[in-house]
């Protein structure tokens, strides 16, 4: 386990990432709601529903297949949305889950987004399902589920690994629209390869501020540009530290290596002491 | 090994029904709870869920011999392995026992009315049927007839792991169609795309020897084309992924955050 006596610095540091986030989302509470810019990777759901409903054929969401943490519950904003937007048009939706943790929790989930658009009544049970918590067992049922249904949209937003592309080139094989987000750095590539639409990186987060322009989640947002910035003044301060004591007769070890090494702030010290 | 483990022999049984009975009675009580309590208590738990990790993290440390090893811990830190993780787990068991249930309902229902690809469903019942049988009977009963090891093998190593690596393979076939459609040259961006990966490719593989005749030292060593597949991966890519990282994780700190502080709006938090 970490601790933060560990390494005091990475402490404060997460601290001031923490207190950056809140000061905005305090300011966006009282009524300072910033602007949004335009992701075109949301914007696209609408045209995926739409799509799916004139072709009278199910739309496919998948949460990721881990279980239920940050990125599946975002991922569940998400669907939300698409589910709500579906019952609007009773266009029939399916959503596969990995985990039976999170099968449950999705259920309830969609079930309450059909009673929030006043539709329990085209809420199917069935729709929601677990297929196995096996990564490639998952992967074959999905790929079979989309032939079999000839799905007409796609959502792949979550936690995706080396299945990514399996689910990506079946449903781009039966002509679905895709909308893809993930977390995984590794797996980004394989959906814009394959996919229509792909939500890269923090996009996915800035998903569900972008849909529900609730004031937390956008001061959230601009609170985790904030925190970017701060980031960045240290990457530029890491650079230039490493710079000039890492190339120009200074100590050998850069000072900001030191400085989120163990010990920290003793580092830093010894280093400052040692450079003067 | 955790400070609730309990005597083998038939107490187990007892204390799993005891556990089963009392589990249910706590799922009963809460879903008899009124809908406008249900989202302070779900708030109230995750908040104190939250705090107990938040206090485990910054409270002082000891230095504990921890199976010959000296480790840091202050006295929440035992908690993590003795209580947390194992109620995790039991929760995690009765849960997939749910999605199971829903499972074979699905499948079940197709067969019984005999729905397009019925036998699809029940070779998965039998499928699922058959490994439940024979992986408990092979597992949890000691002294099983030495076949019922020899199924368990066949079915598992035999089937299950062959058919899982086969699906695993297809990635090699879809990599290549998915390739082909994003390198089709049909735009300025999509060239850079195909010239990049083409250098990398290059570079990775037999690429060397186009440019093997020039020298590996000094200024030359800028005309290599290894030289140019390391710079791409090294100077380009390296640092765009860390940077999505980046995003990624404060994304994820400050959800956290609100949903740790119970101002998180949407799906299972209320609108």
């Amino acid at each position: 386990m970490q601790h933060a006596c560990d390494n005091w610095f990475v402490a404060f540091f997460e601290g001031a990432l923490v207190l950056l986030i809140m000061v905005r989302i305090v300011k966006s509470m009282r009524g300072s709601i910033p602007f949004i810019r335009r992701i075109p990777g949301l914007n696209a759901i609408d045209e995926a529903i739409g799509r799916a409903t004139e072709m009278g054929k199910p739309i496919l969401m998948i949460p990721g297949i881990l279980g239920l943490d940050i990125v599946s519950l975002q991922a569940l904003n998400v669907f939300t949305h698409v589910t709500r937007t579906a019952a609007r048009f009773a266009t029939p939706i399916r959503m596969c889950v990995c985990d039976a943790t999170l099968y449950t929790i999705s259920q309830e989930v969609i079930q309450d987004a059909y009673q929030a658009e006043g539709k329990p009544e085209l809420y199917d049970p069935d729709s929601v399902r677990f297929l196995s918590d096996q990564q490639f067992a998952f992967a074959a049922s999905v790929a079979g589920l989309i032939q079999r249904e000839q799905v007409a949209a796609t959502f792949f937003l979550g936690s995706f690994f080396a299945e990514s592309l399996i689910f990506a080139e079946v449903a781009n094989s039966v002509g679905a629209i895709q909308v893809a987000g993930t977390v995984m750095t590794t797996q980004t590539p394989f959906f814009i390869a394959a996919c229509d639409y792909v939500i890269i990186g923090d996009e996915f987060y800035a998903a569900s501020a972008y849909l529900s322009k609730e004031p937390v989640a956008t001061g959230s947002l601009v609170g985790q540009d904030y925190a970017k910035l701060l980031l960045t003044f240290f990457i530029v301060l890491g650079s230039i530290i490493y710079t000039v004591t890492g190339y120009a007769g200074g100590p050998q070890v850069p000072l900001i290596h030191e400085l989120f090494a163990d010990g920290g702030w003793t580092a830093l010290l010894h280093s400052i002491r040692h450079l003067f | 090994m955790h400070n609730w483990e309990i005597a083998q022999g038939n107490s187990i049984w007892l204390a799993l029904a005891g556990v089963l009975l009392v589990t249910f009675i706590v799922i009963g009580l809460l879903t008899k709870l009124p809908v406008t309590l249900r989202r302070p208590l779900l708030s109230f738990l995750v908040f104190v869920s939250g705090l107990f990790y938040a206090l485990e993290y910054f409270l002082p440390t000891h230095m504990v011999l921890d199976h010959g090893v000296q480790v840091p811990e202050n006295f929440l830190t035992d908690l993590i392995p003795n209580i947390i993780n194992p109620l995790a787990q039991d929760l995690s068991a009765l849960l997939f026992g749910l999605g199971l249930f829903s499972l074979m309902r699905i499948h079940f229902n197709n067969v019984v009315r005999q729905r397009s690809g019925w036998v699809n469903s029940l070779a998965l019942l039998i499928s699922t049927l058959s490994m439940m049988v024979f992986g408990f009977w092979s597992r949890a009963n000691l002294h099983h007839p030495r076949w019922v090891d020899q199924v368990y093998h066949h079915l598992f190593d035999g089937v299950y792991q062959n058919m899982d690596a086969a699906m695993f393979s297809l990635i090699a076939f879809f990599i290549l169609s998915a390739s082909y459609r994003a390198f089709r040259i049909r735009s300025f961006e999509a060239s850079i795309l195909m010239t990049s990966a083409l250098i990398v490719l290059l570079g990775l593989s037999f690429g060397g020897v186009i440019t093997d005749k020039v020298p590996d030292y000094g200024l030359w060593s800028n005309f290599r084309i290894e030289t140019w597949s390391s710079w791409i991966l090294n100077i380009i890519s390296s640092p765009g992924l860390r940077a999505i990282d980046f995003g990624v994780g404060l994304g994820g700190l400050a959800m956290g955050l609100r949903i740790w502080l119970g101002i998180e709006k949407g799906a299972l938090f209320g609108d």
